[in-house]
């Protein structure tokens, strides 16, 4: 075993433990359970002694062993019971320490689950037993001993809360993202789409890098990124080979990509992952973003970034020749299925625009690739098979990770740690912004969102509750900022596809990656207080 | 992500130092192993074998002496640790019938008949590494600056090998 | 009357007396005469026949028509022979046309006179009946003994036969032995001009290299300091052929001696020699630029010293090819023969490689001998092993002196010989497979003993006690 590994999986596990041994002030135990989770999670995701999509999975399981009101901890088999027994009344005699402050009975309902009872009568017989009486209150009823007894005040969630992260509505809307993708990877909708795109971007090296990072971030917006990239290097590095060995500007089409792909995905809600955990924790605060929403939001700003982006290509990689050619082959496959996929594709995406029409939700239109592409035959089993599916175990395991710091307050105790009312909205974008770009630099984008936004999330709550902030313009903000977290080859897959062909360095990818990231995050940051409020309310 | 290794036999030592410096410049992604005849190359596998290592390509002499590089090809295609290894007999002799023979019985990939080129040699070795790579589903981007990128990058996104995290 | 037919008619045929009796004692005949002139047809082959022809005078040729339609003489007639026989009395057509060879008188007897004679003169029939039945048993008696004659003939035919194939074949041998003798002449001549054709541009090769090693010596050393880069060049030039399993062990080394030196630096420094290792060690160390630099220059020499080395194989390659190929039939010279051992080896060495060659030469004394036609016989052997010996299996030469003889012998752990056949694998023809020595110049075991004995030697072969063949070369030592 590799150290890094070994240590990984040491800090990790220590991590988890201490969190949970070592007594914190003002947390309980569900919350300091949680952040032993929180810690583990962190530290096997930045480190990856195991994949980090493994470590989603993990969380899950710990979390449903460890927090749920079933598990070892929590569960009311845990709490001892109290001897009853019924006077010749009818009426059930319990010990006085087991009626609770507020007067209700703690029962174990047959032996799983908890049952809150107050009883509608209540009478003291002075040994330190009462007699009561209440609906379901029998000689059968376990009566719990101890009402202060952590399985009835942790509140803990039921196990099946966590599962269902798996299966929430924004899992489902990457589903249908990826069911899309498949059938447009299947039929070479992507490639004949780059070929039409890139025609009339003519021959001029720079109109053509224009054209390709224009093809790249549309793919990007609707595919995964990292697909994208890889699609892309196939129809770029043909060219790449044509150009002069000592022409600056071979690098500048293979950072093109990269780059394109990373702001591309910022289009649409199914663009990246990172924008299925802002979505994920907006709808746990009881928001629902539509897609046409995030589009009119997104697009405006990936479009002048992207623009930035080029001309500071250009400006640092200057083509010495003066024209570039191109020679994509292949025509749109005309076969019924590939229509037929043609069609799907466009039907769902119009139906996403067009919400405000319909009314039919984002989440809930997104089944309709997923359960018409498999039915028509244009996806096979093996093609579902090919799905990213350890993705949506990242975004799930994140998702219910979150679910867990709201719900036991860790997230508002960490969060009183600073005092952010003094900040205001700028503050709080600035300092999650910042903070969500460094981290996302050296980790997985959607690993650094699942860690900051619960977080941001509670801060933007609490703030949008005193008014004078908007909670989903800062959410969408700190997204974009993670996204355009590209400076080095580990930052994104995209980027890493870019270093592997062998054609750029790390000091290139760093360049353009700072020049274009801090620009991005100022230009976030702007848009984030001055442009989306004023979309969204 | 598991170390491939490129290995030669021949049983001339001057020949064996040629191939071993015209391969030298893979040796950055894909370590290289030598041996001079095929029973040595049997205790390089099986040290390959032990570290959990793959071989990925092997290109070896036909004439040697005791076993030639048909039979030791024939004979590492019926191994099943090695079957998917791409096979490359180089030899300058084997007349028409080896060569056939080879093929059909050793699942020999390629031919390189000496004298080689060095352009030849690398040209030949990063076409059998880059089917080696596509063929075992392996992660293609630590390979992709040395290999065909262009036909890794394909393969990669339409296998869906990396996705976004 | 009737006494002097019995005489005319006691014969097989008529003589000229009863000739003249018959036609004296018969008047009815005097009518009857006919003559034929030279080349006339009397009977005609196919024809029905109505007479019966008593020859008189002259000669007549009895000729058969054979299939292709070619008349074949088979009999001559005399006077007093009869003719249209069998014809006449079978009432059949005539089986073989006669024709008049002279002018010919003769008496014919048509039906109508025959029947008259017979009616007219009983003695004619009976002497005319005793007539056909000896005649009839004369040719039956000449068919039995033509018979016989023709078997005698067949059988004479036969034995000539058989001594004709017996010469074509020995012309043939003969023949494949003079073209084989050409073919080695013209291969030895071939081998020599190529041999020539190769050895020019080698030696310009390692002419070449030398000096490319020192020029490139002296540059570096004016170009700077130099020191060690001369040196550096001198190591590579001298740079051993590392084996895989050193190269593995000096590479591992390296790796533990330079801590953080990757494969690809690691196999570049395997390479060096120790003093060179000594050398470029502390540049190393320090991870200098000139590293690189200094490498390269060792690698270099290494470079050049694999073409010397690589050249030199081509010379020593060549030089036996030509040895080997010497050939003409009146170089004889007093000469060492395990030389002519030694090349044949390099000759065959492709084959010979995939075997256990045990090699036993001790310097031996001079033998008079053609060397081309006597590394033939190596050759000859040394292919007839290798055939009969599965591939890695043993083949031995020993070449020792035996008194006033010197022994060359050469085993094989193959199959052996049929003892039955021992004698028998010198015969000219002898063969258990198709086997053709390498480069197809296997003459067989029968020209390499009738090589060996022109040279007053002697071949044997015999099979070893532990399996596999054995043959044995006697050459008689220059006195």
């Amino acid at each position: 075993m590799k150290l890094k590994t070994f240590l990984g999986l040491l800090v990790g596990i220590a991590g988890l433990l201490a969190a949970i041994f070592i007594p914190i002030p003002g947390l309980g135990l569900p919350a300091q359970i949680t952040l032993g989770i929180f810690i583990l999670a962190a530290v096997f995701w930045i480190m990856e002694p195991i994949p980090i999509y493994a470590t989603s999975m993990m969380v899950i399981f710990l979390q449903i062993m460890l927090l749920s009101s079933q598990g070892f901890i929590f569960s009311v088999r845990t709490a001892p019971l109290a001897e009853v027994s019924v006077n010749e009344t009818g009426a059930l005699l319990v010990p006085a320490e087991s009626l609770g402050e507020d007067g209700s009975l703690y029962l174990n309902k047959s032996n799983k689950a908890l049952q809150v009872v107050r009883p509608s009568e209540v009478v003291d017989l002075g040994d330190g037993t009462l007699a009561v009486r209440g609906e379901g209150l029998n000689e059968n009823s376990l009566v719990i001993a101890d009402p202060e007894h952590r399985s009835i005040t942790a509140g803990a969630t039921s196990y099946t809360a966590f599962y269902h992260t798996l299966a929430s509505p924004i899992i489902m809307l990457f589903l249908g993202g990826f069911a899309l993708a498949a059938a447009a990877v299947k039929f070479g909708l992507d490639r004949s789409l780059t070929r039409v795109l890139l025609k009339p971007f003519g021959k001029r090296p720079a109109m053509v890098c224009l054209g390709l990072m224009l093809c790249t971030a549309t793919l990007s917006a609707f595919m995964s990124n990292t697909a994208t990239t890889a699609m892309m290097m196939t129809v770029v590095l043909p060219i790449v080979a044509s150009i002069s060995s000592t022409d600056p500007f071979r690098k500048c089409v293979a950072l093109a990509i990269p780059v394109a792909a990373n702001i591309g995905g910022i289009a649409t809600p199914i663009g990246t992952p990172p924008n299925a955990v802002a979505l994920a924790a907006l709808k746990e605060s009881g928001i629902n973003i539509s897609f046409s929403t995030w589009m009119v939001m997104a697009v405006p700003f990936t479009i002048v970034l992207l623009v930035f982006a080029w001309w500071v290509l250009l400006a640092l990689f200057k083509p010495q020749a003066n024209t570039l050619e191109i020679k994509l082959a292949g025509s749109f496959d005309k076969s019924a299925k590939a229509i037929a996929s043609y069609v799907i594709f466009a039907v769902t995406v119009l139906l996403w625009v067009t919400e405000k029409l319909h009314g039919i939700s984002t989440t809930m239109i997104a089944f309709l690739p997923v359960a018409i592409l498999p039915a028509l035959g244009v996806l096979d089993k093996k093609d579902i098979r090919g799905f990213s599916w350890e993705v949506l175990w990242l975004v799930g395991g994140g998702i219910s990770l979150g679910l867990s710091l709201k719900e036991t307050g860790l997230a508002a105790w960490l969060i009183g740690l600073v005092s952010w009312n003094s900040l205001g909205a700028l503050g709080v974008i600035v300092v999650f912004g910042v903070v969500g770009y460094l981290i996302a630099n050296l980790i997985s984008h959607t690993v650094s969102a699942t860690m900051i936004m619960p977080l941001a999330i509670t801060v933007g709550a609490a703030l949008a509750a005193a008014g004078d902030f908007n909670l989903v313009a800062s959410i969408v903000s700190i997204t974009a900022i993670i996204s355009i977290a590209m400076v080095l080859p580990i930052s994104t897959p995209p980027n890493a596809i870019a270093m592997a062909t062998g054609i750029i360095e790390t000091k290139d990818m760093a360049k353009v990656g700072v020049i274009v990231g801090v620009a991005g995050v100022l230009l976030a940051i702007v848009c984030g207080i001055a442009y989306w409020p004023l979309i969204v309310s | 992500m598991n170390q491939i290794y490129i290995l030669c036999v021949d049983d001339e030592a001057d020949v064996l130092e040629a191939v071993e410096r015209d391969l030298a410049t893979m040796e950055e992604v894909f370590p290289l192993e030598i041996a001079s005849s095929a029973d040595e190359a049997r205790q390089v596998l099986e040290r390959i074998d032990a570290q959990g290592a793959e071989l990925g390509l092997i290109f070896c002499d036909h004439v040697m002496p005791k076993e030639t590089g048909g039979e030791f090809l024939s004979w590492l295609d019926g191994q099943p640790q090695w079957k998917r290894s791409r096979k490359a007999l180089l030899t300058g002799q084997a007349g028409l019938e080896a060569t056939v023979s080879a093929i059909n019985n050793a699942g020999l990939d390629f031919y390189v008949s000496k004298p080689w080129t060095q352009e030849g040699l690398l040209q030949a070795a990063k076409r059998l590494l880059t089917d080696y790579v596509i063929s075992r589903n392996i992660d293609p981007l630590p390979y992709m600056s040395i290999l065909d990128a262009t036909r890794l990058a394909e393969h990669s996104y339409k296998r869906g090998l990396i996705s976004d995290t | 009357m009737d006494d002097s037919l019995k005489s005319v008619f006691s014969e097989s045929t008529l003589s000229e007396e009863g000739m003249r009796a018959l036609v004296e004692a018969l008047p009815q005949l005097k009518g009857s005469r006919r003559r034929f002139q030279e080349g006339e047809t009397i009977l005609r082959e196919g024809e029905l026949n109505d007479s019966l022809i008593i020859l008189m005078e002259g000669r007549a040729r009895l000729l058969k028509l054979d299939e292709s339609g070619c008349s074949l003489e088979v009999d001559t007639f005399g006077p007093g022979a009869l003719l249209g026989l069998t014809s006449f009395w079978g009432k059949t057509e005539v089986f073989a046309s006669v024709v008049a060879d002279t002018e010919i008188a003769c008496v014919s007897i048509d039906r109508q006179l025959f029947d008259s004679l017979t009616a007219e003169r009983p003695d004619f029939v009976r002497a005319v009946q005793g007539l056909f039945v000896r005649n009839l048993s004369d040719r039956y008696r000449n068919m039995i003994r033509s018979q016989v004659a023709r078997d005698k003939l067949s059988a004479q035919l036969e034995s000539e036969r058989n001594q004709l194939r017996d010469t074509l074949k020995r012309l043939e041998e003969t023949t494949n032995r003079l073209v084989n003798q050409e073919k080695l002449a013209t291969m030895g001549q071939l081998l020599a001009g190529i041999a020539h054709e190769i050895n020019n541009p080698v030696g310009a090769l390692l002419r070449g290299i030398e000096s490319a090693k020192d020029a490139l010596e002296k540059a570096v050393r004016m170009e700077s300091e130099g020191e060690v880069e001369q040196e550096l060049i001198r190591e590579g030039w001298e740079c051993p052929y590392w084996s895989p399993e050193e190269k593995r062990t000096r590479m591992d080394a390296v790796m533990v001696d330079f801590q953080g030196v990757g494969r690809p630096m690691a196999r570049r420094m395997a390479q060096l020699t120790d003093p060179a290792l000594k050398l470029i060690g502390p540049y190393v160390k320090r991870k200098s630029k000139d590293l690189d630099r200094l490498l390269a220059v060792y690698e270099l020499g290494v470079c050049f010293r694999a073409v010397r080395l690589s050249g030199g194989r081509i010379g020593k390659i060549v030089t036996s090819l030509r040895n080997y190929g010497k050939q003409g039939g009146s170089e004889w010279e007093d000469s060492d023969l395990v030389e002519g051992i030694r090349d044949t080896l390099t000759v065959l060495n492709n084959r010979l490689k995939r075997y256990e060659l045990s090699l036993d030469l001790s310097p031996l004394p001079k033998v008079s001998c053609n060397l081309g036609e006597v590394n033939q016989i190596w050759t000859n052997l040394l292919a007839n092993a290798m055939d009969a010996t599965e591939e890695g299996g043993e083949i031995c030469v020993t070449a020792i002196q035996e008194g006033e003889e010197v022994l060359v012998r050469i085993e094989d752990s193959g199959s052996g010989i049929d003892p039955d056949k021992l004698e028998k694998v010198f015969e000219a023809n002898f063969t258990t497979k198709n086997s053709s020595g390498s480069f197809g110049l296997g003459l067989g075991l029968s020209i390499s003993k009738e090589i060996v004995e022109k040279h007053g030697g002697s071949l044997v072969a015999s099979n070893r006690s532990q399996g596999g063949a054995c043959f044995e070369a006697r050459f008689p030592v220059v006195g």
